[in-house]
């Protein structure tokens, strides 16, 4: 006959829920804002990460308005540290980021359905009609969603709009209409550099 | 434990670690996945990234091998011992499987020397394959389990060790549940509610406790834990994304894991030196031995019914619970992903062996001890990068699928 049954399973149900509450604050409480909302305008990616670097921002959410990052499944060798060039997997490395939706144009989506070597879709992502998880090298959710579908996102999000494929002013529009809120949003110029 | 018993598990024990811990230095340098798994290890610690290793397995490894680099330092001797110490515990912990189920010193010792000697087991053993500790925290676990005979303590105990073997891969969630319904059907725990709240809150809440502990350098990553649960389905659904690109040339030369225990197996990687004599990694499924897994998995099922006897089914029990999830796999396998199923296929083995000794004659068993060894002492240097002559190996390196430097 088991002893002290109660008092175990008590015990069993108390300290997981107490490890389940200790990782969720210590998770939540791992992510760095910035004090202050600022936009940027710069000419090239690595522009972006110095701003980044400069706030020490941490653990952030990222609404990715562009081309599909393809440094995160063509990178520099997995574990070394990327240039910043490579600015999606410098951010991944570096802790700054630690999930990715990809904002995709609506006329452009059905390239994600043609390219599946690139882009690997794992599955549909929840609560987002259409919207797919992509897989990384990394396992850092990166989850791609037309530019219609873009979900409201409680959480106050990093920013990046590659005004070559996004017109920037009517992105920063869009997040005020869905109660998007950002503390940093850099918007890469038209043409400049690679 | 019997004072034979004592020096028998010790003797499995030290020679399962002579055979690990010798020449362990060489290659110097990080060979196999240990150039992955040992940044990693680093990574996973100071920053919680799963990079360069995969991010779809559970990451308790890279802490164990954290605490290993600590120890012993970022040198062969850290990069590898955790294999040794836990390859050579499963040897002893098969013993004392065999033993439980298998009623006798004389299964438990053939069990024990099985895993000790086996070459697949003594090569991932001296590389930092996660299938030799994670294998070993899960049959530890079932040790425990087995002789806990209603101690609440030991069942904790037994529930943790299960918990570290779910938290470095998740191989090992059939035999887990398995374990749950056994005890629950034990003595008819499952009529008394105070009972079955606590083997099912201790057997399914602990194990669930170490596994989000093993995630704590990640949530320092700024991840809730939703998005943990969100992590673990996009591993699944990652894991069966991979196909026989995936790994390349490495997988598309494994065989689907049906021939594991049915057809020759010779993997790796070796060179031709001068003076007749070649130099081999191999990964082999070892087939005269392996090759009666199955008929003495069919054995011990009916020897179980006929004596009513549950306990007896266990290895069977176990290793089906493990191999069915292989089975459903239609992509070829790691070879060495069969490293956990073995001290349940070779207890198998060894409790038939011992029921024919005990019919036809005590000297069947020590005929077989005696061939199974010998087999295994011959194939040793052969795939543990000794230098060896050509001529007494040549007819198993060539034609397999061995890749030459």
């Amino acid at each position: 006959m088991y002893r002290h049954r109660t008092a175990y399973s008590l015990g069993a149900v108390a300290l997981f829920s107490a490890v389940v509450l200790a990782a969720n604050a210590r998770g939540v409480g791992s992510r760095v804002f910035s004090p202050t909302r600022t936009a940027h305008v710069v000419g090239s990616p690595a522009e972006a990460a110095s701003i980044w670097l400069d706030r020490a921002v941490r653990g952030r959410t990222l609404l990715l308005f562009g081309d599909f990052p393809h440094d995160i499944a063509f990178g520099s060798m997995p574990g070394a540290p990327p240039p910043s060039s490579e600015l999606v997997r410098w951010a991944i490395f570096h802790d700054v980021v630690r999930r990715i939706y990809l904002v995709v144009p609506d006329a452009r989506w059905d390239e994600l359905a043609r390219r599946p070597a690139m882009y690997r879709p794992l599955r549909e992502a929840p609560g987002i009609p259409g919207a797919q998880v992509l897989f990384t090298l990394s396992g850092v959710p990166l989850i791609a969603v037309r530019l219609s579908s873009l979900p409201a996102i409680r959480e106050t999000a990093l920013v990046y709009v590659d005004d070559g494929v996004f017109d920037s002013a009517r992105i920063v529009e869009l997040l005020t209409r869905r109660g998007i809120s950002a503390d940093i949003t850099v918007t890469r110029r038209r043409g400049d550099g690679p | 434990m019997t004072r034979r018993d004592a020096l028998l598990l010790s003797a499995v024990l030290l020679l399962a670690l002579g055979l690990r811990i010798y020449d362990l230095g060489y290659p110097p340098f990080r060979v196999m996945d240990e150039p992955a798994h040992v940044a990693a290890a680093t990574h996973y610690w100071d920053d919680g990234q799963f990079e360069p290793d995969f991010w779809e397995h559970p990451p308790l490894r890279h802490v164990l091998l954290y605490g290993f680099l600590r120890a012993f330092g970022d040198n062969p001797r850290g990069w590898r011992l955790r294999n040794v110490l836990f390859g050579a515990l499963t040897a002893a912990l098969a013993y004392l499987f065999a033993r439980e189920v298998g009623g006798g010193w004389r299964p438990a010792l053939l069990a024990g020397m099985l895993v000790a000697t086996d070459p697949l087991h003594v090569v991932t053993s001296r590389y930092t394959y996660e299938e030799i500790y994670g294998g070993a925290l899960f049959l530890a676990a079932i040790v425990v389990y087995l002789k806990h005979r209603d101690r609440s303590l030991w069942f904790v105990l037994s529930a943790i060790l299960m918990g570290c073997a779910l938290a470095t891969k998740w191989y090992y969630v059939p035999g887990w549940l398995l374990i749950w319904l056994l005890a629950l059907r034990e003595s008819g725990n499952y009529r008394s509610l105070r009972t079955a709240a606590f083997l099912t809150t201790t057997w399914i809440l602990v194990p669930l406790t170490v596994y989000v502990l093993s995630y704590l350098p990640w949530f320092g990553r700024g991840y809730d834990v939703l998005e943990l649960v969100e992590h673990v389905v996009n591993s699944y659904h990652s894991l069966q994304a991979v196909t026989r690109g995936t790994f390349g040339d490495q997988i598309a030369r494994s065989p689907s894991s049906l021939a594991w225990f049915t057809r020759p197996i010779v993997l790796g990687q070796g060179t031709y030196l001068d003076g007749g004599r070649g130099e081999f990694v191999l990964f082999t499924n070892d087939l005269p031995i392996w090759i009666l897994t199955l008929p003495a998995m069919i054995g011990l099922m009916v020897l179980a019914a006929r004596r009513r006897a549950l306990g007896a089914a266990m290895p069977a029990l176990l290793f089906l619970a493990g191999y069915a999830l292989f089975l459903g796999v239609e992509r070829p396998v790691f070879l060495y992903s069969a490293v956990p199923l073995l001290p349940f296929a070779f207890t198998a083995i060894a409790c038939v062996v011992t029921v024919i000794a005990e019919r036809v004659g005590a000297g069947v068993y020590y005929a077989c001890l005696a061939a199974f060894v010998s087999w295994n002492a011959y194939l040793y240097p052969l795939v543990t990068a000794k230098k060896v002559p050509m001529a007494l190996y040549r007819w198993i390196v060539e034609g397999s699928g061995i890749t030459l430097f």
